[in-house]
């Protein structure tokens, strides 16, 4: 976030210069408060590229354990570098407003990222490594939907509105 | 010659409970074999649930009228000894036959291991697939308690400073120690060792 948004919340005009009618004391809040904006922005943005880099660790552990077929013993399939690589792009691609969701592979040879509320609350979108997004989701007790959407530049709005449903 | 004949129906007659289709309310169990089958809540995913990709089915045992030892049991005889890719049985998920009856799934009630059946008629598409089984998932209850132990050791004791040093697998999980304490051990891991020890 730039200061501007800091200057925009300030409730008081600051400006460089002595003669803006304001006393000394008052013109060293607005200066406290506009560094203090700053740094709650800042670390927001620190926080999400931690969470993004975190994230991006818990993809490259992923597909170096279940990069063989019949990890789970049970015949689920390998997971393939595209579909991490398609993880990644839609976590950058998530608005601020979301949590990040837990990554798990999924014995369909997709990477999942689950947004979980409840059992009866939960979103399940799978990357495969195709340029298609896969959802899954309960939305209330047998309220349920799924499908697919293409991998865009942007997050699907129909993708959004899913989100929007398991985000308190 | 008709005697044994009889005997035959009559044996076939007893052992086929396992044959039938369960009733709605009859409890079915999966066993997890990922870290990732279940979340920190004890809430299960949907992955353990999916049909097979080798079989187009979903492997479960029928836990009516059993004591929870042989539940387990069955989960390291049956489950994690038969395959070599399932390091570790993490748990179980038990839900009653109308769970699956509802996502219009069906038993196939082979017994074959005794107790074990296949949830079949799974729709081609994955998404749907995904679906019915976050669906089952929802309804199951975890349980990872497991009480049935299976083990190798390889165990030293250190007289001089009454340490034992060695290595234990206990269920295809190496939970291997050095130089610890026999009181710090898990009470569990102790009665093996001890048992161990003992032959």
């Amino acid at each position: 976030m730039s200061t501007g948004l800091a200057y925009s919340y300030c409730p008081y005009p600051y400006t460089d210069s002595g003669s803006s009618g304001v006393s000394p004391e008052s013109e060293q809040l607005s200066v406290r408060r506009i560094e203090i904006l700053t740094s709650v922005s800042e670390r927001t943005q620190e926080s999400k590229l931690s969470r993004i880099k975190k994230a991006i660790d818990t993809l490259k552990k992923l597909n170096q354990t279940y990069s063989i077929d019949d990890w789970d013993g049970r015949g689920a399939l390998a997971i393939p570098v595209n579909a991490c690589e398609e993880a990644v792009q839609l976590i950058l691609q998530l608005p601020d407003k979301y949590t990040m969701p837990e990554i798990i592979p999924e014995t369909t040879g997709e990477v999942g990222l689950e947004w979980y509320v409840n059992p009866y609350q939960v979103l399940l979108l799978s990357l495969a490594g195709n340029g298609y997004i896969y959802f899954s989701g309960l939305f209330g007790y047998k309220n349920t939907e799924y499908g697919s959407k293409p991998i865009a530049g942007q997050l699907d709005t129909k993708i959004i509105s899913l989100l929007d449903e398991v985000t308190i | 010659m008709k005697l044994p004949s009889k005997l035959s129906r009559l044996f076939s007659l007893l052992g086929s409970e396992f044959t039938r289709h369960p009733k709605d309310t009859e409890l079915v169990t999966v066993f997890a074999t990922d870290k990732n089958d279940c979340r920190n809540d004890g809430t299960a995913r949907p992955n353990p649930f999916m049909p097979s990709n080798r079989y187009g089915n979903t492997s479960c045992y029928r836990i009516k009228d059993i004591v929870t030892h042989d539940i387990w049991k069955i989960s390291i005889e049956k489950v994690l000894k038969l395959s070599k890719n399932i390091k570790k049985i993490y748990g179980r998920f038990d839900f009653q036959a109308k769970t699956i009856y509802d996502q219009a799934l069906l038993f196939d009630p082979n017994n074959k291991p005794y107790r074990h059946a296949d949830i079949i008629n799974w729709p081609s598409d994955k998404q749907a697939q995904k679906n019915r089984a976050q669906q089952i998932a929802a309804e199951s209850t975890f349980h990872c308690e497991i009480t049935y132990l299976t083990y190798t050791a390889q165990i030293k004791y250190d007289i001089s400073n009454k340490r034992l040093i060695g290595n234990v697998i206990v269920n295809g999980n190496n939970v291997s120690f050095e130089s610890q304490l026999v009181n710090d051990l898990p009470e569990n891991l102790k009665q093996a060792i001890v048992e161990q020890l003992d032959t």
